[in-house]
């Protein structure tokens, strides 16, 4: 029986691996290209006055690469809750959006440089920093409220009840 | 809003950074420690006038041990005063202090150090350098063109050397001092030391604080507009620019006596992009009545115009470019400054010239009507070294750093005006076994010349000769250095060079002997010379006679057959008569070049 919010492939869940998967793939190849782009010494990226270039494309190295892995984890650990559904969906747009904006921002600021400063590319990192930071705050919030799709790897959908996180939680505490 | 030091600007402007970074005028000054001290200090001791340096080097220190030198100036003003057996007696009982270096001048050529004097921030040189090519420790006074046996006053960098060898330096001696002559215990401050960032784009403060705006820094990106809180050389006018470079590439002081006071406290007044004349009298000899400060310097000091400048008025020592750009055509034009061939960043640092200036095109960038046939114009073959333009319109008449320096009087060749100015003309630097005949009589065939007057032993005897031989101790020192230089040696044959440089090797000037030593060695046959330019009289006397011995004239030279305006006869031995004949009518004129 296909997990209700797990079920099809265009599910958030599954939304998310896929890009995350994909976004690896991407930026590993970038930081593969980055090496030759060292190992020839490549003027236009060691040299002291594309200093900014440098930094740039390192931090789109890095950051694609971080995103991709927040979105794998993200799509393997959603808790599978059907009160949780919007947010969580919501969540689920934000990381990828963030996942686009943040390394598209630093690669695009450093092709086009400016002495010291990074192109306009850059304006995108923001965009995407506010995408990631709500994302994580909606994910946070929701963490621990139910199953993980990890559970459901036994082959069980693991809640099905109307049981909210808030509603399993709140009672515990109210005994104390 | 003041100073705030390269390290300011080095994020925003990582290339221009990185390449001042790399050039010699970052590396002017520099804090003493093991990566910036080029000589050894191991252990060694120096003597000099009869007192022994010793120099040694324990953790990434460096110390001199020496007689303490204010009791030294003591001794100097009691012989001055002619109380001889008293200065002895000072001398012996001078105590032994230890010091320790702190900073250092130079990278390039030579480098010197300071120690504090003990006096509020005050430093005072070793008086010794270390020549970096050679590596060897010489007595800083034999670096120098100067006449022999002269007692330089001691150098204090904070009074001597601070306007220029620092950024947004304060010497910081009191005015009233000044004043009264007893300059005292100073509380110098540099903003950096090296001639750094805002040596030549002015103080950044307000700079920095403007573009921690981001939209600010876009707007100038994105836009052609001029940001008004840096000074731009490229973007002054061609006057103002060239003033950033000759607020020091100048021989140059104040107008007055307050003036100079107030620069030996604060520093000097200009900033780039100032008009450098408000604040800097720069010295001409046309000029000197403009600044009352200078002029009464050169009314009690009989000769100083001549420790910087040839007759006519050129400036004939190096590293003061400026003013011989000043009298430029070029720059006259009112386009042409300094950064018309020159740049800090991405140059190479020895003589930073932008990027294909090292040719021609430094000149064709404006004379394109030379560009396609040169040889019309130069009357040399386009490729040989008698075609470019430099050699004929910036030939090697200054002196400076041990060997001679292109003058930058960008001007056509005028016998007269050389003549008249004991200056050997720029034909003759490079054919140095020619006459001054030969030389007014293809200057007038290709270019109409006016003629000049050539006499005696001018008409007769080559102008290389001539000058070695009866020229003062700087036409000496610069046709020395012609005679090791490739271009002289290819179009003047080398082979009758070595006994003219070999007078050279017992030259009273130590700086003479040095070049001429350094320019035997590139002679043919002499690579593995042995001598020593600080040698003792005798041994330099016998360096001379073996170089005789050793030359000999090869047998297929066609100076066998016309070789007398090179005084060598036709059985290949030297016109020993007429050598003594000019030796005897040399400029013995004592002769003090101010670098």
């Amino acid at each position: 029986m296909p997990d209700q919010f797990l079920g099809g492939d265009d599910t958030f869940a599954q939304r998310n691996l896929r890009f995350g998967w994909w976004a690896l793939l991407a930026f590993l190849s970038l930081g593969f290209f980055l090496e030759v782009l060292h190992g020839f010494k490549v003027g236009w990226y060691v040299s002291v006055s594309t200093e900014v270039r440098r930094e740039m494309w390192t931090l789109a190295h890095a950051h694609g690469t971080l995103l991709a892995l927040i979105n794998i984890v993200f799509g393997t650990s959603v808790p599978r809750n059907k009160a949780n559904v919007t947010s969580l969906q919501t969540a689920s747009r934000l990381l990828v959006t963030a996942g686009i904006l943040l390394p598209m921002g630093f690669f695009l600021g450093g092709v086009v440089i400016y002495s010291g400063d990074p192109g306009l590319g850059i304006l995108l990192v923001p965009l995407g920093a506010a995408a990631l930071v709500v994302a994580v705050f909606v994910a946070a919030r929701h963490s621990g409220s139910g199953s993980s799709s990890t559970d459901s790897s036994q082959g069980q959908p693991m809640e099905k009840t109307e049981r909210s996180s808030d509603r399993a939680v709140r009672p515990a505490r109210k005994k104390r | 809003m003041g100073f705030v030091s390269s390290n300011e600007c080095r994020s925003c402007h990582p290339h221009e950074y990185a390449t001042w970074h790399a050039s010699y005028h970052r590396t002017m000054t520099q804090v003493v420690g093991p990566e910036t001290v080029l000589a050894d200090f191991e252990d060694l001791e120096l003597r000099f006038d009869g007192r022994p340096y010793n120099l040694s080097q324990r953790n990434g220190e460096f110390w001199v041990e020496l007689s303490d030198p204010d009791g030294v100036d003591q001794v100097i003003a009691a012989a001055q005063r002619g109380e001889i057996s008293r200065a002895r007696e000072m001398a012996s009982q001078l105590p032994r202090v230890r010091r320790q270096i702190v900073m250092s001048t130079g990278s390039h050529h030579y480098q010197l150090y300071w120690y504090p004097s003990g006096s509020g921030r005050e430093l005072y040189m070793l008086p010794f350098a270390y020549l970096i090519a050679e590596k060897r420790w010489v007595p800083r006074v034999s670096i120098f063109l100067v006449p022999p046996n002269e007692v330089e006053p001691r150098k204090v960098w904070n009074r001597d050397c601070m306007p220029c060898h620092s950024t947004g330096g304060a010497p910081g001696y009191a005015v009233s001092q000044v004043e009264s002559d007893r300059l005292g215990a100073p509380d110098s401050h540099a903003a950096e030391v090296g001639i750094a960032c805002e040596a030549c784009h002015g103080p950044s403060a307000e700079h920095i604080v403007a573009n921690r705006n981001p939209i600010r820094r876009y707007e100038f990106h994105l836009s052609a507009g001029v940001d008004p809180s840096a000074v731009q050389p490229e973007r002054l006018e061609a006057e103002r620019s060239a003033q950033v470079c000759g607020q020091c590439h100048s021989v140059n002081t104040s107008y007055t006596f307050a003036d100079w006071a107030q620069t030996l406290k604060d520093g000097s007044p200009y900033r780039a992009g100032g008009d450098l004349r408000q604040s800097t009298y720069v010295v001409s000899p046309d000029t000197v009545s403009e600044s009352p400060l200078f002029q009464g310097w050169v009314q009690r000091n009989q000769g100083t115009l001549d420790e910087w400048f040839w007759p006519d008025g050129e400036v004939r020592v190096a590293g003061r470019e400026y003013n011989g750009l000043l009298e430029s055509p070029c720059y006259q034009g009112g386009e042409f400054s300094c950064i018309s061939c020159h740049s800090i960043h991405g140059s190479d640092p020895d003589d930073q010239l932008a990027a294909e200036m090292d040719g021609d095109q430094a000149c064709l960038q404006c004379h394109e009507k030379f560009q396609q046939n040169i040889e019309k114009h130069t009357h040399h073959p386009a490729k040989s070294s008698g075609s470019r333009c430099y050699n004929c319109h910036m030939p090697h008449t200054t002196y400076g750093l041990l060997k001679a320096v292109r003058s930058h009087r960008i001007s056509s060749p005028s016998l007269s005006s050389d003549i008249e100015s004991g200056r050997t003309n720029a034909c003759n630097l490079c054919h140095l076994d020619q006459t001054l005949a030969w030389t007014q009589r293809h200057l007038s065939d290709w270019y109409d010349a006016a003629e000049a007057a050539v006499e005696g032993d001018q008409r007769t005897v080559a102008a290389g000769v001539l000058g070695l031989l009866r020229g003062d101790a700087g036409t000496r020192a610069i046709l020395a250095w012609h005679m090791g230089w490739e271009p002289a040696q290819k179009a003047s044959r080398a082979d009758w060079m070595a006994p003219f440089l070999a007078l050279m090797l017992d030259d009273p000037y130590d700086a003479v002997r040095f070049i001429g030593s350094r320019s035997l060695g590139r002679v043919p046959g002499f690579a593995s010379f042995q001598y020593d330019y600080l040698a003792v009289s005798d041994e330099r006397r016998r360096a001379v006679s073996r170089v005789m011995q050793l030359w000999k004239l090869p047998s297929d030279t066609p100076w066998r057959s016309e070789g007398d305006r090179v005084l060598i006869r036709p059985d290949g031995a030297l016109h020993s008569d007429q050598v003594g004949r000019l030796l005897e009518s040399r400029d013995h004129r004592p002769i003090s070049l101010v670098e």
